[in-house]
Parts: C-alpha cells; structure tokens; sequence
C-alpha cells in the first residue's frame, strides 16, 4: 500500500468514526496513527466541527483531545477469552463470571470511547436534547390529516430488522451511555450494574401499565446473580 | 349557458385537483370511539382470555425469542413468561384480579372516571389511522398506526388479532439522529387462544423470578404520597400509576400514558457514585442526574419507553419539597 492510500484509507476511517459508524479495528488503528501524528489529530477535529456544523449544533465547547486517554483506557484492557466467539476483539479488563453481566466488558469500550469522542467535541447539553439546547417549546405539532406520512414499507410485519443503531451489524445490542460531564470517569460496571437493576424494575411496571401484559420483561438485558 | 357549463367543467377540475390531493380514506383518523373501543378489547384480551404464545422481541438488530402463559381462574390472573434464547431469564405473576384495572388498562378502555379532565383521551395525544390488514402468526391482525402529536412519546404500529382482540405486533416508533426507526418489535410467531395447563405455569428454571402482580390498588384514583419530592413537569396524558420503595432504600414513582411506561427512582447517593448521563437500550432510555435535599446528594434516574427529551425534562422537574 502506498503511504498516499493508506493516508486515504485513514481518513476514511476518521471519516466513519465521526459518523459512529467505525469497526473496532478502525478504532484501533486511529489511535495507533494519531499516538504520533499531529496531522491525524487535526483531521480528526475537522472533521468533528464539520459533521457538527451540518447537524446545525456548533459546538459550544473547546474541542478536547481524549485520543490519550482511550488509548491508555484500551490498552489497559486485557485481550479477550477467545472462547466467547462472537465477542472476539471486544476487551474485558474483568474477570467476572459471564452470566448477566456478559455485556459488561463491550461496555466499558462503549462508554470510555463512546462518551469521551463524542462529549470532547459537542456540548453536553445539545447531546443530552437531541440537538435542541434549551430548546424552545414546540406546541403539539403532529401530523395533520393532510400530512399523513404513507405507512412506510419498513413498518410492515414482514420487514426484517430494527435499527442497529451504533450497533454493528451481528453484535448484541450495549447500552450506549453518554456521562453529561465531559471529561468525568465512568465507573463502568456500577453504572451497568444500576441500569440493569433499574430496567429490571422499570419493567415491572411497563409489564402493568402498556397494555400488553407480561412482554414488557422481554426487555430484560440480564439477569441479577442472586 | 356555455358559460356556465364551462365555469362547471372548471369547478369540476377544481375539485377533482382538491381530492386527489386529500389523504385517501383508509388514511382518514379514526374517532376517538373507534379507537377506545379497538384499545378497550386489545387491553381486556391481554388480561382475560387464557393464552400460550411464543413472540419475538427485536430491538437494535437482535432478536429474542420468548414464551408467553395466561391464564384466568375464579376471576385471577396467572402467567409466565420465559426467556427461550440467551440467558435463562424466567417471571412469574399470579394473584392480580381480572377487575381491578391498573391506570394503563383504564386509559386504553376510557376509564378514566374523575380524572378524565386531567388526561383526557388518548386521541388528545395520538393519531390513530387503521391500516388495513396483516397476517400475523398465521391470524388476521387489523393493523393500527398511532402517531404521536408531540415530541415528548413515541408512536407505534399495531397489529391486532380480528378474532380474538389480542395484540400480535407491537412496533416502536422513534426518532434517533433525525431519522424514523423502529426502536423496538414484538410480535408473536404462535399464538393459541384457549385451556391453560397447570404444568405450563409452572416456573421451569430455579432461579425464576417472581413479578409484583399489583403495583397500585385498582379501587380509588392514586395520588403520590411522597413527601419528599415532587415532579415538577410531567408531559401531557401521562397520569400516576404506583410508587414503591426500592431495594435500594429508595423511592419509584410510576407514570403511565395508557401504551408506554416511565419510572422515577429517587435514591440517596451512599458510594461515591455520581454520574450523570443519560443510556440507552433499544426503545429504553435513562436518564441519571443529581439533586441535593438537606446538603445530601440524591440520585434522580428517568427510565422509560420514551423520548430522551422527555426523560431529561422530567427528571430535571424532580425537586425537593423541603430544603432544610
């Protein structure tokens, strides 16, 4: 590969990355070319600004650059039981029993990585509102019979799939978490470990209260070890 | 007089340009009756006939596969649900009695009794539009769009079983980053509507997890009895259904729009736990953030079937009634 295609194909990966859209190989290889490469960095910041600017939410804040840190927080991870196949590149830096928490590894990736790209650009507030900070109150504004959108071929029962989000294609669906301080640590596995439980009752509620009896347990990530 | 036959052709162009530019018929919204009496059936099905099933649950591009058990005795609820794909994951629940109504139930069949002025109907918060038919675990489903008509809840694609009133879909329809998707999917694969075995409501794996059958006493309209704290904001429909203490040593509150659910958990902050943020999980979103009471730190987390806006709104609402 020429130094030329591998520089293109580098930024197609920031590129991807800016979008959520990158593997954790692509994630991988950013950090290690950014480790010494001013270049990268920038490129990276552009490119944030940029996909910021046509979302229409500038950021409010100075850009942060966290590359160090998810460094230090991947490499800190130990490589992962290859035994758990599909899971094969996920780190896990626990040794915990892999029952209700099996998630828990891919999620300490997800919220070091997830939370320090995407809150070192953006302002925590506009993340937090969909876009909308401070949004000014929007009155009722639903579709009027006129503008009933045509039920849309992705509705129908027959189609396949429901959004795989940030998700890759294939991976089991992780909780994305987005701290709202920037720069603020996340103690991974106690967050985890209260959202489940909290799902876990919330669902016992929904299962009372959304007119569908028991499915809403459906929605249950993991069991609580007893 | 060819003037005026003229002016009629011209009228006639008129309307006919009109029309074809006004929804189709099929798309017209339903009545509010029609739909309370189509939500009313679905809602009391769920409850009162005896049924096994087995359903899908998708969400972020997996799939689950799930068994579902009902059934009623001498006018009590019996059921289990069981987790088929995955980890064990096993509930049970009996003891709820067919006419007690939680609030969910009593705003999908329009009772709402004293507090109907409050809420209102489900059509003050939703279009509803009856899409034709589907077939849907081999049955015929009467398939029903629910649109929401504000940003604070989701909507929904129905499809419900012509026979028997049960629901054989339930789709979830959100907005992430601009874009309509489908947040979440159930929908059964088998159902059979009929006798339930007591062997099939028997839990199959020790470690089963047995479900609160009553939330909130069905009797008399539920009021929050907390003392501590009040919402300050809550979006319009949704109306209180049971508060508990949790593990945790602290409060949940309940709140209900008749087709989706949110929790508030109020809890003392004893580690040094203090994140905020806000996660997400398929449909599921919540929302964790602090208050202060008495110069101590608590943890207020939103979580529920709906926008983040709303969670974010309602759980910066929370507030303390007394601050010394």
């Amino acid at each position: 590969m020429t130094e030329n295609t591998a520089k293109r194909s580098l930024r197609e990966s920031l590129s991807a990355l800016v979008d959520n859209q990158a593997t954790e190989l692509e994630l991988h290889r950013i950090l290690k070319e950014s480790e010494g490469n001013a270049e990268i960095r920038s490129v990276w910041a552009r490119y944030q600004l940029a996909s910021a600017a046509m979302r229409g939410d500038t950021p409010g804040g100075d850009y942060v650059d966290l590359s160090d840190r998810i460094r230090s927080a991947i490499n800190a991870e130990q490589p992962h039981d290859m035994a758990a196949d599909q899971l094969a590149g996920e780190m896990s830096a626990t040794a915990r029993p892999q029952r209700w928490w099996q998630q828990a590894g891919r999620f300490a990736i997800a919220a070091s990585v997830a939370g320090a790209v995407i809150i070192g650009v953006q302002q925590s507030s506009q993340l937090l509102a969909g876009g909308q900070p401070g949004g000014a109150e929007v009155a009722a504004a639903g579709p009027t019979q006129d503008q009933i959108p045509a039920l849309n071929p992705a509705l129908s029962v027959r189609s396949v799939s429901t959004d795989a989000g940030q998700n890759r294609a294939g991976a089991p669906p992780m909780v994305i978490f987005v701290p709202k301080q920037r720069d603020q640590a996340v103690p991974v596995e106690a967050v985890q470990k209260r959202l489940n439980h909290l799902m876990l009752e919330h669902a016992e509620h929904a299962a009372q209260n959304s007119g569908r009896g028991m499915l809403p347990f459906a929605r249950i990530p993991r069991m609580e070890e007893e | 007089m060819m003037r005026f036959g003229y002016r009629l052709v011209r009228l006639f162009a008129i309307v006919l340009a009109i029309s074809a530019s006004l929804p189709l018929p099929a798309a017209a919204a339903e009545t509010p009756e029609k739909m309370t009496e189509l939500l009313g059936r679905m809602s009391a099905a769920v409850r009162e006939l005896s049924y096994r099933g087995l359903f899908t649950y998708e969400h972020g591009g997996s799939l689950d596969t799930l068994k579902v058990i009902h059934t009623v005795r001498d006018g009590i609820e019996y059921e289990r649900l069981e987790h088929l794909s995955g980890p064990t994951r096993e509930f049970v629940r009996s003891g709820q009695r067919v006419d007690c109504l939680p609030p969910g139930d009593k705003l999908l069949r329009g009772r709402l009794g004293s507090l109907g002025g409050k809420v209102g109907g489900l059509s003050n918060h939703y279009h509803f539009h009856i899409r034709g038919s589907e077939r849907i675990a081999g049955r015929d489903a009467q398939i029903v769009q629910i649109l929401p008509r504000d940003e604070y809840r989701y909507g929904y694609t129905l499809g419900i079983d012509r026979d028997s009133g049960m629901p054989l879909m339930f789709l979830l329809l959100g907005e992430v980053e601009k874009k309509k998707r489908v947040l979440e999917r159930f929908q059964f694969i088998e159902l059979t509507i009929g006798e339930v075995g007591e062997e099939e409501l028997t839990p199959v794996n020790p470690g089963h997890r047995v479900a609160e059958h009553q939330l909130a006493r069905c009797e008399e309209n539920l009021k929050a009895v907390i003392k501590s704290w009040q919402l300050n904001w809550l979006p319009q429909g949704f109306m209180f259904s049971g508060q508990r203490r949790t593990d945790s040593n602290g409060d949940m509150l309940m709140y209900t729009d008749g087709l989706t659910t949110f929790s508030v958990f109020i809890d003392p902050v004893i580690d040094t736990f203090t994140v905020e943020g806000q996660a997400r999980r398929g449909a599921t979103v919540a929302y964790m953030q602090q208050v202060e009471r008495r110069n101590l730190p608590y943890s207020v987390t939103v979580v529920g079937e709906i926008p983040p806006i709303t969670a974010r709104r309602v759980a910066e609402s929370v507030k303390s009634l007394s601050q010394n």
